[in-house]
């Protein structure tokens, strides 16, 4: 059994969203943006209550509740063995089950009858909250969707619905892995997880337990802590003052633990052992090994539930905690293979790029209402060179640009390898005492993409589809202004353009910003690069003829930024760039010049640099 | 199991007879078909289709959901999804269903064991055709003939009931006898006594008094059944039997009419006296001063709930009112209006149940064909456990149906 849809409003930050999920998924965003929403709320309908905290006003969209306000969350669940109802009673019933749906896994309608294209059995299961204003408190219910149309308010008195008992819920077999890896408690019996699977897997030791609980409840004679010096004194006085004031006469016993089996349990301490080391408390070992503790237990309980043909959907949050890049790839296959089913939410562009793209999907959050799309929606068949290098060979560089509220997309392969050169450059010369004009926020709002030369108007195609917010950056020449006019056209448009002056391109405003203090600069340059250079000109043409040669833009970087007129050139054009791209209805800025009209459907800008040479 | 029933006085009694039964007990669900077509209408209303529906709201409340369960009930797919829940059916008193109702036992034979009780001949809707429903139900699977009676053992009773059901002299199965010193005549038999009063409109009184004879005659639980409610004769009679009058030498008797809910909610809409609209306060107010009430209590809760999950705050006078009769009738329909020792109401109403002493009130006024007269008789002497009183207005009526062929 799987989830096929997700339908949530009215919770957070979300007031509408609509999610088709896969078999396996990533979703990916920038950071507030509701894809912990997201899984949280599969564990609210899924009722893993005690993953996630009680609900407050804070959970209801705009945190202000009236009583009228609701919080929904459907899901459409699909994947039933033999796609017939007979196999599985406590989902198909009248009186305590759901109403029988038909998918068309191409499509995801739903029908009431099975036909040629309605093939899967589903069901949809819904959970709502409303905010009681005078109890101060959420109440809930979990219930059968019947007919989604004609859903009404599960509240109001009249409107009756099924409910869903927890143990039909079960059969779904959902966890969650938050990203809070709280650290002694999953290898434990307070843990429910443990607790579980321990039953599972071989049952409670028991008799071992009670052996433990009669040695700590009646200890030897002589093992008695009470007995022990140094409390004895305490201890008699103590049962003498008692002796005087109650007539029964307690008598003082000191135990560990609680003396009831429970007590026992609880007072259990995962630790580990490595080689022949000593064996420490887990909490003492390295953050990977206590985070891992959790999803260890979780492929355990997996395994058992593959074993007895049970289905297993897995949520987890940010895989990457703690481990090293080879050791999340490996993780997140592990996962992949072993589940029915698995949702990854991630920041980490290696752990994305493990998923096909078809099943990466960006999450995009526009006031409330979030949209989900998947970086492609079939698997590239027979991929052009392009799409290939895009999809295959970037696609970490890609999700990592995808990954911010602004995309940028240049001309070409040197213009990405400069933006970066010089934004971390930039960044390795920050200090405490570093002046403000000489601080990038470029990297924090803006990624670029990865782009083939020549091939703005194709990645632009295919960015512009999972990311509302992307803007285009071309060469002040007639080419440039081709791409121009071509993206103008395109529906949709970028959200902006960036042009470099007449006849400049990215080498040129590398020389201009090396001409805040040429005198200093030039010398360096010439000697690194073993040329002669006398003059901007032919610093902006050597940079050109050595385009594709990585170390000269890393070099020459490390060179200007060591100049701090350079630094502040180049930090005062990356944050007009910025500006420009975050609020690109402005009229100008100091840099660029805005040459559209206002409300253009592309507003452009042209570089401008100053007079003040 | 599911078991069905037509009316909601039957599936009480039902639910508490199956819950006496260890192997049921709380294995069932006890519905009427009503509510158990509701619910399968409106959770698969997505199989419906705009002419079911059409012919739903023609068919008005009381037909059109059953309609659409016996509609719904022909798509495999919903058979077994009922059959999930409900692999075995229990109806009773299959008579008495419409031909809706009845396309859904037929539906649900389908997919469920059912089991199905009837007796034609306690059909009471003159006219009703029930001769094909049995008929198919008969070709359809085993029958039982139960012929044991559990209710009660009196010999003379049971001679009498079956002499009524086969259409002859009832009292050729009863001894004549001389009432005390008089020169009238009463017909008696173990657990039955059948007697004329030529009471008229003008004289009442005399059947008050044979009626007041009857009931001094003792037991707890007694029922007046009659097959006109309206006739004013017995009406007058029982009025009086139930207020105290010179020159009875006798108290008066406790007599109470069933049925009138909605005289009940009337009643009680009026003492309390809603304005045309009120805000959400002064309803408030105004409810707590009959909150002695449980069906008031109900309806502040109600009230309560509607304003905590839709902000409602202002009310008017027709939502509040309904509101009451909701709560009338969900206080009958859970049997917990009290029940008085004597109870008088028609036979229709007596379907069903039983009673310890019955004391049958046959007026004039009783129309139907023959065939009618005798179901209604023979429903209303089964009802006995222990004795039965056949009470006929005016004389010579003993020589036609329901008392003779």
């Amino acid at each position: 059994m799987h989830i096929h849809r997700l339908k949530v409003s009215g919770l957070r930050g979300i007031q509408n969203a609509d999610i088709t999920l896969g078999k396996h998924s990533v979703l990916v965003g920038p950071n507030n943006n509701g894809k912990t929403t997201i899984v949280e709320a599969l564990a609210l309908l899924l009722g893993r209550d005690r993953l996630v905290r009680r609900l407050t006003e804070h959970d209801f969209y705009q945190s202000r509740p009236i009583e009228t306000s609701r919080i929904l969350i459907i899901a459409t669940i699909s994947g039933f063995p033999e796609n017939d109802p007979q196999h599985s009673p406590s989902w198909f019933a009248m009186g305590r089950g759901g109403v029988e749906k038909w998918l068309n896994p191409a499509t995801g309608d739903l029908a009431a009858s099975a036909d040629g294209e309605h093939t899967d059995l589903s069901v949809q299961i819904a959970f709502a909250a409303r905010y009681d204003l005078q109890e101060l408190e959420a109440e809930t219910i979990r219930f059968f969707v019947d007919d989604e149309a004609t859903l009404g308010d599960p509240f109001h008195d009249e409107t009756s619905y099924t409910q869903i008992s927890s143990k039909t819920l079960q059969e779904l077999g959902f966890f969650m892995v938050p990203a809070s890896r709280t650290w002694d408690k999953w290898i434990s019996f307070t843990s429910e997880l443990f607790r579980r699977l321990v039953a599972t897997l071989g049952g409670l030791p028991a008799t071992a337990i009670r052996d433990a609980r009669e040695r700590l409840w009646e200890p030897e004679v002589g093992q008695r802590l009470e007995e022990q010096d140094g409390l004895t004194a305490i201890v008699e006085q103590a049962n003498s003052e008692l002796g005087k004031l109650m007539p029964s006469s307690p008598r003082l016993r000191l135990r560990i633990t609680g003396t009831d089996s429970n007590s026992v349990l609880e007072s259990v301490v995962p630790h580990f052992a490595h080689g022949d080391g000593p064996t420490l408390p887990s909490a003492r070992h390295g953050t990977g090994l206590t985070s891992l503790q959790s999803l260890l237990l979780l492929m355990q309980f997996g395994k058992a539930r593959a074993d007895a043909n049970k289905s297993f959907v897995l949520a987890v949050e940010e895989p990457e905690l703690h481990i090293q890049p080879s050791q999340q790839k490996r993780l997140v296959n592990r996962l992949n293979a072993l589940c029915d089913q698995t949702i990854v939410t991630t920041h980490s562009p290696l752990v994305a790029a493990m998923f096909p793209v078809e099943a990466t999907y960006f999450v995009d959050n526009d006031d409330g209402q979030m949209s989900v799309s998947p970086l492609s929606k079939t698997a590239p068949a027979g991929p052009t060179n392009h799409k290939q290098h895009l999809f295959f060979a970037w696609r970490q560089k890609l999700i990592a640009a995808l990954m911010h509220q602004r995309v940028l997309i240049p001309e070409g392969i040197s213009d990405v390898a400069w933006l970066e050169a010089l934004q971390t450059a930039l960044e390795l010369r920050q200090s405490w005492d570093s002046p403000e004009d000489e601080q990038s926020k470029f990297s924090t709002f803006v990624g670029v993409v990865p782009t083939d030369d020549a091939k703005i108007a194709e990645t632009h195609d295919v960015v512009r589809r999972v990311h509302h917010h992307c803007a285009i950056l071309v060469d002040g020449d007639q080419a440039g202004r081709d791409y121009l006019a071509e993206l103008n056209a395109a529906d949709p448009s970028p959200s902006a353009a960036i042009i470099w002056q007449t006849d400049w391109k990215i080498e040129h405003v590398v020389a201009w910003i090396a001409e805040a203090n040429l005198a200093l600069v030039l010398p360096q340059l010439a000697e690194a690069n073993s040329t002669a250079i006398e003059n901007a000109a032919e610093l902006s043409a050597f940079l050109e003829s050595r385009k594709s040669y990585a170390p000269t833009q890393e070099i020459t970087s490390a060179i200007l930024m060591g100049e701090s007129a350079c630094r502040k050139r180049a930090a005062q054009l990356l944050n007009a760039l910025c500006d420009t791209l975050l609020d690109p209805s402005v009229q100008s800025s100091p840099l660029f010049v805005r040459e559209t009209e206002d409300g253009a459907v592309m507003p452009t800008f042209r570089f401008e640099p100053p007079d003040d040479v | 199991m599911l078991a069905l029933t037509f009316m909601n006085g039957a599936r009480r009694r039902l639910t508490s007879n199956l819950n006496a039964e260890a192997s049921f007990r709380r294995k069932f669900d006890c519905l009427t078909f009503d509510s158990f077509a509701q619910s399968l209408a409106k959770r698969r209303s997505a199989k419906l289709t705009d002419e079911m529906r059409q012919q739903a709201e023609e068919l008005g409340q009381f037909h059109g959901p059953c309609f659409l369960a016996c509609e719904l009930l022909n798509d495999v797919e919903v058979r077994r999804w009922v059959a999930r829940t409900y692999p075995l059916v229990l109806v009773d008193e299959a008579q008495d269903l419409d031909v809706h109702r009845q396309g859904i036992v037929l539906g649900l034979k389908e997919c469920c064991t059912t089991v199905v009780a009837a007796d034609s001949f306690q059909c009471l809707s003159d006219g009703q055709e029930t001769a094909d429903f049995i008929d198919r139900l008969l070709r359809a699977g085993t029958t039982h003939t139960l012929t044991q009676s559990h209710r009660t053992n009196k010999a003379g009773l049971l001679a009498a009931a079956l002499a009524v059901r086969n259409g002859e002299d009832i009292r050729a199965v009863l001894n004549e006898e001389a009432i005390g010193k008089t020169n009238r005549v009463h017909w008696i038999g173990e657990g039955i006594e059948l007697v004329e009063v030529p009471a008229t409109a003008r004289n009442s009184g005399l059947l008050a008094w044979n009626l007041a004879f009857q009931l001094r005659l003792g037991s707890d639980d007694v029922a007046l059944l009659t097959p006109d409610s309206a006739n004013t004769i017995i009406r007058n009679a029982i009025g009086t039997v139930a207020s105290k009058q010179r020159p009875w030498p006798h108290n008066a008797f406790s007599v109470s009419w069933e049925g009138g809910d909605s005289s009940v909610a009337d009643e009680l809409a009026e003492a309390i006296g809603f304005p045309d609209t009120a805000p959400y306060d002064e309803v408030c107010a105004l409810l707590e001063e009959h909150s002695a009430q449980p069906m008031v209590k109900t309806v502040i809760r109600r009230i309560r709930r509607l304003q905590r999950v839709t902000g409602q705050s202002e009310f008017e006078k027709a939502q509040l009112v309904s509101f009451i009769s909701d709560a009338v009738r969900t206080n009958t329909r859970l049997g917990f209006k009290k029940s008085a020792k004597i109870k008088a109401m028609s036979i229709h109403g007596a379907k069903n149940r039983e009673f310890d002493r019955v004391i049958v009130l046959w007026p004039q006024s009783a129309t139907g064909s023959d065939e009618h007269k005798r179901r209604l008789l023979y429903n209303a002497m089964t009802r006995t456990k222990n004795h039965c009183t056949v009470i006929v207005l005016g004389t010579g009526r003993l020589n036609s149906a329901p008392f003779a062929p």
